[in-house]
């Protein structure tokens, strides 16, 4: 009874601490790695004498489950199998060690003392080698521990700890090594995801940054040609009607020709007053250099929209680049339509010509069959979801073709 | 026939309008009435004269377009009535929100713009042209579907939601025949798309201000449904 109370108590645990990391350590190596991990270990977790039948019960359950079921835990309990596998194995080892070594060596309190800080220091080592540092680079937010995971943990590894303390079998420097890794390991988890939180932060603020800084500046620019010019209206007029007097019609067109150069404005393609996503589409397509006659552009949507700025990169950026990257290389046109209706944002780009078959298997990449394969279309899949919205892609007739509904409430 | 009123102070645009809807497929089945500017319209509209749809300039007379809408849609009541805006400015109004236009063009006016969202219309009010048929005792009642905010279910009885009125009699909302411009939202609820003010993924808001919400197991569907028609 105790037994089952205390691989309970430390499953529950497990479970709880190592839930994201297991889908972590999915999205890191394969729900079919890790079943193979762990089937590789559990006879090795079976045969250590430490561990209690209900522990492994407990576990070949979660396995079951796991194998049949594709809920949420699949992962978490997965995460948990294979780190505490790893911590039986790796504490009977150690322990194993340093009692044979270290232990005999020191007397009385000393080595107790010694014996705990040395188990302790190892198997937190190991674990954090294992639990953290092989997820350390997922620093998306579902991957890493929230605040009440922390705090769950710390309360059931002080229950756990409790518990395991009071009954005999079981050594002092385990139970407490017990309460350290796990403690250690969620700090750890928690730190990482503060972390991830405040790169995404600092990305935001730059994309913000650079995003007004572009439209600013070409703003500046559009603004001092349309200052010069007309500071030179007067004399141009009278140039021109000096031409037009002395009927020379050819140097007249030539002059003209001139001056329309000169006030032909820096390319601006959407004019909607929404300024984040103008900002945006004018960037995007004055970077790609996209002649204007190219772009069939219609923006109409209000001047705020409950998108975050983030996302509205993310979202039109990906879709941009990819008709940028097959036009410049094609040569076709570019047809973006955006509307918003009734709390609904609605978007159409579609990019066409003739030399873009020339490109289809990464179009196709991009809108087609193997779109998983597009990084740039999943960021767009991930962004419209966020806002419950759907998203298709299509190719038809050389023409490739993204439709996008987003629900998109107005902020006043 | 489908009535058409065309209010645009410049007589160019006015006679651009009149090349195209004379020019259109359907131009037989379409009665055209010109007005100089949207006072004149104002006028029309306030002697009772009415229409199935309006092409309004945004700022064209004294009364503006966005003002004309919202006398015709809280003033006068009218909520049938399509109204297209067209205009030489491409920024967006605000103010639009609450007239539900069916649209907005950016002049000069492409025809095939034009005769889409004339399709539009024409085709919402053919499909929205039936009646609602209910008996409530021995007595029959024919509500127009135009009129008809929402339907809703309880306890066997189904109650429809007229812009005036509230009818409730016995039945199931399964059996209720509605025309194409109302939305299943959730098992209780039939929607008319034409009286509904914004969408959230979890419920909508109507031109009286009340929420209906769209359950769950609706969500998809209406998603679907919204995406395929896309704003029309």
């Amino acid at each position: 009874m105790g037994c089952t109370i205390v691989s309970a108590s430390a499953s529950a645990m497990y479970c709880y601490t190592f839930r994201r990391l297991g889908r972590g350590l999915r999205a890191a190596l394969g729900r079919r790695t890790l079943v193979g991990i762990f089937l590789l270990m559990l006879p090795a977790a079976a045969a250590a004498v430490a561990v209690p039948v209900a522990l492994s019960a407990v576990l070949a359950a979660a396995l079951l489950v796991m194998r049949f079921t594709r809920c949420s835990y699949a992962a978490a309990l997965t995460g948990m199998s294979l780190t505490v596998s790893a911590d039986i194995v790796i504490s009977g080892i150690l322990l194993h060690i340093i009692g044979t070594y270290v232990r005999p060596e020191l007397p009385g309190a000393l080595g107790i003392i010694a014996e705990i800080l040395l188990f302790s220091i190892l198997r937190c080592t190991a674990l954090y080698i294992i639990a953290v540092a092989s997820v350390r680079d997922i620093s998306a937010d579902e991957y890493s521990c929230d605040k009440h995971g922390l705090y769950t943990a710390v309360c059931f590894c002080a229950a756990a700890a409790a518990v395991m303390a009071g009954f005999r079998g079981y050594s002092l420097p385990v139970c407490i090594s017990s309460a350290l890794c796990v403690i250690l390991i969620a700090l750890a988890l928690y730190g990482e995801r503060q972390r991830a939180q405040l790169r995404r932060e600092l990305c935001q603020t730059q994309l913000q940054r650079d995003k007004y800084g572009n439209e600013l500046s070409m703003r500046i620019s559009n603004s001092d040609r349309e200052r010069r010019i007309h500071h030179d209206l007067r004399n141009h007029i009278s140039m021109l009607s000096s031409l037009a007097v002395q009927k020379k019609y050819d140097t007249l067109e030539r002059y003209l020709g001139k001056m329309m150069d000169e006030i032909k404005m820096q390319r601006c393609y959407s004019r909607s007053g929404n300024r984040d996503i103008d900002s945006i589409i004018n960037y995007k397509l004055a970077e790609g250099n996209l002649d204007e006659e190219l772009a069939d552009i219609s923006v109409l949507v209000p001047p705020q929209i409950a998108i975050a700025p983030f996302d509205l990169d993310v979202l039109l950026g990906s879709l941009l680049d990819n008709a940028l990257q097959g036009i410049s290389e094609g040569g076709g046109r570019l047809s973006l339509e955006m509307r918003h209706n009734r709390g609904i944002l609605y978007i159409k780009m579609k990019t066409s010509g003739g030399t873009l078959k020339d490109k289809s298997d990464e179009l196709c990449g991009e809108f087609g069959k193997s779109r998983e394969q597009s990084a740039a279309m999943d960021y767009v899949d991930m962004v419209v979801k966020k806002y419950h919205g759907e998203a298709e892609y299509s190719n038809e007739n050389n023409d490739y073709i993204a439709s996008i509904m987003m629900y998109a409430d107005t902020t006043q | 026939m489908f009535k058409i009123a065309v209010c645009d102070d410049e007589k160019q645009v006015r006679d651009e309008l009149s090349v195209m809807l004379n020019q259109y497929s359907r131009a037989s089945e379409i009665v055209v009435t010109f007005a100089e500017s949207s006072d004149d319209l104002c006028d029309m509209l306030m002697d009772g004269k009415t229409f199935d749809m309006i092409i309004l300039d945004i700022l064209s007379g004294v009364i503006d377009g966005i003002r004309l809408g919202k006398i015709l849609r809280e003033k006068l009541k009218n909520t049938s009535t399509h109204i297209l805006y067209i205009s030489n400015e491409q920024g967006y109004a605000m103010d639009l929100f609450d007239i539900r236009p069916l649209n907005f063009i950016v002049k000069p006016i492409p025809a095939q713009k034009l005769y889409h969202c004339i399709d539009t219309a024409m085709d919402m009010f053919t499909d929205n042209d039936g009646c609602l048929v209910f008996n409530i005792g021995h007595t029959e009642h024919m509500i127009p579907y135009r009129n008809i905010r929402y339907i809703e279910s309880n306890n066997k009885q189904v109650t429809v939601h007229a812009e005036n009125d509230e009818y409730t009699y016995y039945g199931r909302l399964d059996d209720v025949p509605v025309s194409s411009d109302f939305i299943r939202v959730h098992k209780s609820y039939y929607v008319n798309r034409c009286f509904v003010r914004a969408y959230r993924f979890d419920c909508l808001k109507l031109d009286n201000d009340e929420i209906i919400p769209i359950s769950r197991s609706y969500q998809k569907e209406v998603r679907e449904l919204l995406h395929s028609l896309a704003g029309e």
